[in-house]
């Protein structure tokens, strides 16, 4: 009698463990930033205050941009609202890694010194972009190599101070240097001709320019005297939150290929033949288990944000002030360098 | 056992050691915590970052000593210095110590003397170290630190003593004046000055000419410098022996001839001076030594707001001297200024020295506002550093120790200022 009850406990408890592994192997793989951010319900993204293009507030007080659609398309992924956390230059890195915000979308440089002594996990590159200098066109001049003798403003804190420097002794040219903590403070002073160029990312200052009283009278020039590779930023020791955001960026790239846009993405979702596109929105295999998200988080995020040509064309397109073209961020197959790797 | 701990030293002793270890314990295991979650974050620790390459531009390099070593020896002797004086004084009483005291003061000076002149000074290069970035900070805080404190006594004092004079307008302009710079916060004066400078000075271009010697212009102040003498033999024996009379004359109490041959032999010097003149040239104006508006708004802005406090300190201690001792001054006959220089100031000296000397700390700390227009202190060049190295408890704990040197010296300075005002014996 006593053993029977006792068998039995013990074949209830075994049973029990049993239904429990699966659970607890579950529990074990899932990312904890991810599991963190389902459970406040809230994805904490990390931009500049005012980055025009990238990052600027809307006139409902909103933050828009082509770093926040990368924002809310991993919210999106991840079923959670976006809040948008403005941070400074200065600021971003120890909140990341403080795990203040989840992830950054900050037109953040890719180099080897962030990569290994910062203790971040660089997602893939949104944005191609490279260093160069706006000048005033009245001082005539069609070569940053003429700018010897002048004196440049550049951002504290930035790859571009460094690039500056670096630059400028490959070329042997002297130059002064006026070194701003905030954009703001930097763009006044040129403004006051305190300085006669400024210099930062192509993309960045191109946005800087419709800020000027009248961009016509600033001009771009044509050197690009470094690589910048824009990309979002996670912190190291999650490699699956890094991941996860990872390839919800190469969604909006797949998204691009396969011309699935934010209008159709519902209707492709659900009917699409591509095996591929069956992949990726849920309807085959079980990648989406094995990140611990539910199979439509990739039709949700492309829904959100749109597909990596619709964010571009929003934000920095032909249509936007900025007028940039697609340049090295059009599709691998178009001659640029937006190349997302196969999802099977 | 009982018996021991009633004995209250061996308790309080007791108490002491538990909190001592307490506190200890406290600062290993933040310490301990601090590491390993840098260790589990992938940060790299310590200092070695310190001798890489810098790679960035400093837009004000002031020399920086080359040899830290040797720096390092001055400065261990003057604290030497410090402390013999110190110890000297507090044992004087007990028995005579002033032959060792003045042994060891000659000894000090002289180890400073020998190690100060094997320091070689040269100037931040982009291809310089992290360090020497950081020195090119320091080195810019405190030359507008003490300018500063300079400054501002001179102006506080003036203001102050105008605030009590007996000629309306220049009482009320100096309180009206007074009562506006310190009424607006130090940020708001600093940034003031900057936009002035740079929207009310003409661009490079149109830059203002002084005797087609001195130029002005929104990126700076351009004046001559003299880069080398041409010295020969005769005018090494005319300057030397026109010094020498000079002195000679000085020391016999002919003062307007001292000063006259001491202006001849001064320009003889100048004569064969080899000058460097600003000019434009391409985009900027080059040449000579420029005074740019980053040094210059920070600078006024720390006067501004600064003498003003000190206007008024200047104005409490003078108003603390009884009234009879001036009026006994005037009684003796002494003019309105002798007096206020004999009688008054000293006097009103032990009121103003401690609380002129915390505004001095004050000021010294104030130059990290220079980070909001551009001007590369200790803090804005070590922003620089910490976002391009990543490492920020380290860089912050260098500009941590480097502020409170600046700050431990002029307490220092101040206190040992302080007890020469005092009334003695106390």
């Amino acid at each position: 009698m006593y053993t029977t009850r006792w068998l039995g406990k013990l074949a209830t408890t075994f049973a029990f463990a049993l239904c429990a592994l699966p659970e607890a192997y579950a529990q074990t793989a899932q990312s904890p930033t991810l599991a963190s951010i389902v459970s406040r319900g809230t994805l904490n993204c990390g931009v500049y205050p005012n980055f025009p293009g990238f990052e600027t507030l809307d006139r409902d007080g909103n933050y828009v941009g082509f770093d926040v659609d990368f924002c809310k398309a991993v919210a999106a992924a991840a079923n959670v609202q976006l809040k948008v956390v403005p941070l400074t230059a200065t600021e971003r890195f120890p909140a990341l890694v403080g795990k203040s915000v989840d992830m950054l979308a900050m037109v953040t440089t890719r180099t080897a010194s962030r990569d290994f002594g910062n203790g971040l996990q660089f997602a893939p590159v949104t944005f191609y972009d490279g260093q160069g200098f706006v000048t005033r066109t009245k001082n005539k001049i069609k070569s940053a190599k003429e700018l010897s003798g002048a004196t440049i403003c550049v951002l504290q804190g930035t790859t571009s101070e460094l690039n500056l420097a670096d630059w400028l002794r490959a070329n042997s040219l002297k130059l002064n240097a006026v070194t701003f903590a905030s954009e703001d403070e930097l763009l006044r002073a040129y403004e006051a001709n305190r300085c006669d160029a400024f210099t930062g990312g192509i993309a960045i200052i191109a946005g800087r320019r419709t800020n000027f009283r009248d961009p016509a009278e600033h001009i771009i020039l044509p050197e690009v005297i470094s690589k910048e590779p824009l990309a979002p930023v996670t912190a190291e020791g999650d490699e699956k939150w890094s991941k996860i955001v990872a390839w919800t960026i190469f969604a909006t790239m797949i998204a691009e290929e396969k011309d699935v846009t934010a209008a159709n993405v519902e209707q492709i979702a659900k009917d699409s033949p591509d095996p591929e596109l069956r992949r990726l929105f849920g309807k085959s295999g079980s990648i989406a288990r094995d990140m611990g998200m539910d199979p439509d988080w990739a039709m949700r995020a492309i829904k959100a944000a749109g597909n990596y040509r619709e964010i571009f064309e929003r934000n920095l397109g032909a249509k936007t002030p900025l007028r940039l073209e697609r340049g090295l961020n059009a599709q691998w197959d178009k001659g640029g360098l937006i190349y997302a790797p196969p999802f099977r | 056992m009982m018996n021991l701990w009633r004995n209250p030293v061996v308790r309080a002793s007791v108490y002491q050691a538990v909190a001592i270890l307490a506190v200890a314990w406290l600062a290993y295991a933040g310490l301990r915590n601090a590491l390993d979650n840098l260790a589990a974050r992938g940060i790299s620790t310590g200092f070695r970052f310190l001798v890489n390459e810098a790679g960035f531009v400093i837009s004000e390099t002031p020399p920086i000593p080359q040899q830290l070593g040797w720096v390092a020896c001055a400065v261990g002797a003057a604290a030497l210095l410090i402390t013999a004086a110190y110890v000297g004084k507090r044992f004087s009483r007990l028995r005579p110590f002033a032959p060792s005291k003045r042994l060891s003061l000659v000894l000090s000076l002289a180890v400073i003397a020998v190690a100060l002149a094997q320091v070689e000074w040269t100037r931040y290069q982009p291809t310089g170290s992290y360090l020497d970035a950081l020195l090119t900070g320091l080195s810019n805080t405190i030359t507008v630190a003490l300018l500063g404190c300079v400054g501002a006594t001179v102006i506080g004092f003036v203001m102050g003593i105008f605030q009590l004079s007996t000629n309306w307008l220049l009482r009320n302009s100096a309180r009206v004046a007074t009562e506006l710079c310190r009424d607006i916060p130090l940020l708001v004066h600093v940034m003031f000055w900057y936009a002035t400078i740079l929207n009310f000075f003409p661009p490079v271009r149109e830059y203002m000419s002084v005797l087609g010697l001195v130029h002005i212009c929104n990126r700076g102040l351009y004046l001559p410098v003299i880069t080398d003498f041409k010295i020969d033999q005769i005018t090494t024996l005319l300057v030397t022996g026109g010094a020498v009379v000079a002195l000679a004359a000085a020391v016999f109490g002919r003062t307007k001839l001292s000063l006259i041959l001491a202006l001849l032999a001064s320009a003889v010097l100048i004569s064969t001076a080899s000058w460097d003149f600003p000019e434009l040239q391409g985009f900027n104006i080059v040449g000579g030594a420029a005074i740019r508006p980053e040094f210059a708004a920070l600078l006024f802005g720390l006067l501004a707001y600064h003498s003003a406090f000190i206007a008024d300190i200047v104005v409490s201690g003078i108003k603390s001297v009884p009234i009879g001792q001036i009026e006994a001054a005037y009684s003796l006959g002494l003019r309105r200024l002798p007096a206020l220089r004999l009688v008054v100031i000293p006097q009103a000296l032990r009121v103003v020295v401690p609380p002129l000397s915390l505004q001095y700390l004050g000021l010294a700390k104030n130059t990290s506002i220079g980070v909001a227009i551009a001007f590369p202190d200790l803090v804005g060049v070590s922003r620089t550093v910490l976002y391009q190295t990543g490492q920020a408890i380290e860089v912050m704990l260098l500009v941590m120790v480097f502020y409170l040197a600046v700050s431990f010296s002029i307490a220092l300075a101040t206190n040992m200022f302080n007890q020469t005002v005092q009334i003695k014996g106390w």
